[in-house]
């Protein structure tokens, strides 16, 4: 089974080492998203239409909202790796791009000795367990290198022209809206599509175009957000974090959190520490 | 970086809207955003893209009955909407007039005293407190000016205009995105076009030293003369871009101070007691301007001649008439409905403005009267 072993959030993300043995199904999420193999099974993560290894010399990249998956390469054991979740908000600070302020440039990372040193800092001070007032430093470092490198000889940016469509559709920011209001609800995506005036697979298409995601996917992760920081600030159990955000039982809680972030959410809450 | 740091913190990126009012809504522990527009203005693809960059559980007030111009009666109201809500913020999104109502609204939200208490010729900047509520100001197409500066302006319930000045009037942040300009009309793109390319040169010419300024409106200027006939002619996202990033160099370089055009625009509306559009003034009035100041600030009309590429032959102000001539905008003082006796009145007006006095050469009540009669 799937396991966390420590989780960090600090001022502008989180860091956590997991170790992972089933895949992670498509999803996305507001923060950037850094994937660093460190042992065990290698592993591939999808990005969009194409799959990028997760070995020992590349890392994967994916930005904001950008739909991805994945899956071991190996059926050996199951694969230990850093996992760092970016805040938008850094990317709004760091961003060299007014046209493409929300994502990186290629998600192809090329592990160099650079990286490495800061993959294997984070990694260390995830292992100590302990609240250090290095984590915001070396995720951040971490993650310009990265940041940085991405963008490095980026000329074509066909692939990102797709971005600039986000949100220009009103039929689709009706639809957020909604489901912003009403994620803990059991939001049909049939009412979704009657209130943006569409029929179902149209609304598909639409939602999809538009936010490269599905209207199932950005729902989950609305969900996701709201469940991870319930768990973090909050006393709550995670029988009622379930209830709060629409599950009828903790199973389907924990079943849908699994697939969606990793790992169960009392083990996250386990691990987890807040710088 | 796509964050600039000068004078506020500005987000400044295409389709940035949603990401950064999120994220600085949720970096703040912001709740309850109070937020403030013309009712005219937040049109369904506005208003579900506002309302969809709102963090989950978050609860919004709107107050909407906005005047063309701050007036001392909406200050209060809207200073009373937020108390009676419990707001945490406000979010000001639109041209000058929300902007600058939200502004003068925040001292009305923490101090009891009437508002003249703390006009600027009275002294009373220095009796603005410090704990003003937050305050994000969005600028639609136009309204930079009044989201990256420290006054505003507020027509007092006995009549006078005053001014409050004071750095704590800045907003919080301040966010750009092109994409709110896309389709845009004509008129209303030509006019921001000709407000930045007004602001710009009046910053760079205005008296005073300082580099930094002269530096942002020159960049400015040269954005908006690349890019304005450019989005006139077939509307894209790059030459918004650029004209946006003019108009908000414009309004960081206001800061040295303005000139003759600006005193004009203020003075003006100040008189007809209703808002006028800025970029049709200024349209009008700086290549008059120009005219006046021809000898006083030759030195310094070098480099805005090779930008507007004036022939050998043409002065300045025939080039930059040239080039602003073909826009849709009003060809006289008169189309835009001001009488003589209004410029007449608006003359002395004018040359008591504070952008009178940077003015780079020295303007006097009659000059600016010739200035308005000759565009009448």
């Amino acid at each position: 089974m799937s396991e966390a072993i420590s989780v960090h959030h600090g001022a502008f993300g989180r860091a956590a080492l997991y170790q992972l043995d089933k895949p992670i199904i498509t999803h996305a999420h507001r923060e950037g998203h850094l994937i660093f193999y460190l042992s065990g099974s290698k592993a591939s993560v999808s990005v969009g239409d194409s799959a990028f290894p997760a070995d020992e010399s590349y890392a994967v990249a994916v930005g904001p909202w950008e739909p991805h998956s994945f899956e071991l390469t190996e059926n050996s054991d199951a694969c230990l790796c850093l996992v760092l979740y970016i805040k938008p908000m850094w990317f709004l600070e760091t961003s060299h791009s007014a046209e493409f302020a929300l994502s990186f440039g290629s998600p192809c990372i090329e592990l160099t000795p650079t990286v490495s040193k800061w993959v294997n800092r984070l990694t260390s001070l995830l292992l100590e367990e302990e609240n250090s007032d290095l984590f915001d430093g070396f995720l951040y470092e971490a993650t310009r290198q990265c940041f940085d490198q991405s963008w490095h000889g980026v000329n074509d940016r066909t692939p990102l022209k797709g971005m600039r469509t986000k949100f220009t559709d009103y039929r689709v920011r009706r639809s957020l809206r909604l489901m912003q209001e009403m994620f803990t609800d059991d939001v049909e995506i049939e009412w979704l599509a009657r209130q943006a005036g569409l029929s179902r697979p149209h609304f598909f298409k639409l939602f999809k175009k538009q936010m490269g995601i599905t209207p199932n996917i950005y729902l989950n992760t609305l969900r996701s957000e709201q469940a991870i920081e319930d768990l973090m600030t909050t006393g709550k159990s995670v029988t009622d974090i379930g209830y709060d955000l629409g599950f009828s039982s903790q199973a389907s809680f924990t079943r849908f959190f699994t697939s969606n972030v990793g790992i169960p959410p009392s083990d996250y809450r386990r691990v987890a520490h807040i710088i | 970086m796509t964050l600039i740091t000068y004078v506020t913190r500005i987000h400044f990126a295409d389709g940035v809207l949603e990401e950064a009012l999120w994220s600085e809504i949720k970096a703040n522990e912001k709740k309850r955003p109070l937020l403030v527009v013309n009712s005219d203005e937040l049109d369904e693809q506005l208003a579900e893209r506002f309302f969809a960059s709102l963090p989950v559980r978050t609860s919004v007030e709107m107050f909407s009955d906005v005047p063309s111009f701050p007036t001392e009666d909406a200050v209060q109201r809207l200073a009373k909407t937020y108390k009676a809500n419990n707001c945490d913020v406000l979010i000001a999104l639109g041209h000058s007039n929300v902007i600058d109502l939200a502004k003068a609204a925040r001292i009305a939200m923490v101090h009891d005293q009437p508002l003249s208490v703390f006009s600027h010729a009275e002294g009373g900047s220095r009796r603005i407190g410090k704990n003003l509520p937050d305050l994000f100001a969005v600028p639609s197409i136009s309204g930079f000016g009044a989201a990256v500066s420290a006054h505003t302006s507020v027509l007092m319930n006995a009549g006078e205009r005053q001014l409050l000045m004071c750095r704590k009037l800045i907003p919080t942040m301040t966010i750009c995105d092109p994409t709110l300009t896309l389709g845009a009309t004509d008129r209303i793109t030509a006019s921001a076009g000709a407000d930045a390319i007004a602001r710009c040169v009046e910053a760079y010419l205005s008296r005073g030293y300082n580099p930094p300024a002269d530096g942002i409106a020159l960049d400015g200027l040269s954005r908006a003369v690349h890019h304005l006939h450019k989005v006139l002619k077939s509307d894209n996202l790059e030459s918004r871009r650029e004209l946006m990033a003019a108009s908000l160099n414009g309004s960081l370089a206001l800061q040295k101070g303005l000139g003759a055009t600006n005193a004009i625009n203020t003075a003006l509306e100040t008189v007809s007691r209703r808002a006028l559009d800025p970029g049709a003034l200024s349209r009008l009035i700086l290549p008059a301007v120009l005219r006046f100041n021809a000898e006083a600030a030759k030195e310094k009309y070098q480099p805005l001649r090779q930008m507007f590429s004036v022939k050998p032959k043409e002065t300045l102000a025939d080039g930059l008439q040239a080039f602003l001539g073909d826009l849709p905008l009003p060809q006289s003082l008169s189309e835009m409905g001001l009488g003589i006796d209004q410029i007449t009145a608006a003359a002395p007006l004018a040359a008591h403005d504070l952008d009178s006095v940077t003015n780079p050469r020295l303007v006097q009540s009659n000059d600016l009267f010739s200035i308005m009669e000759s565009v009448h």
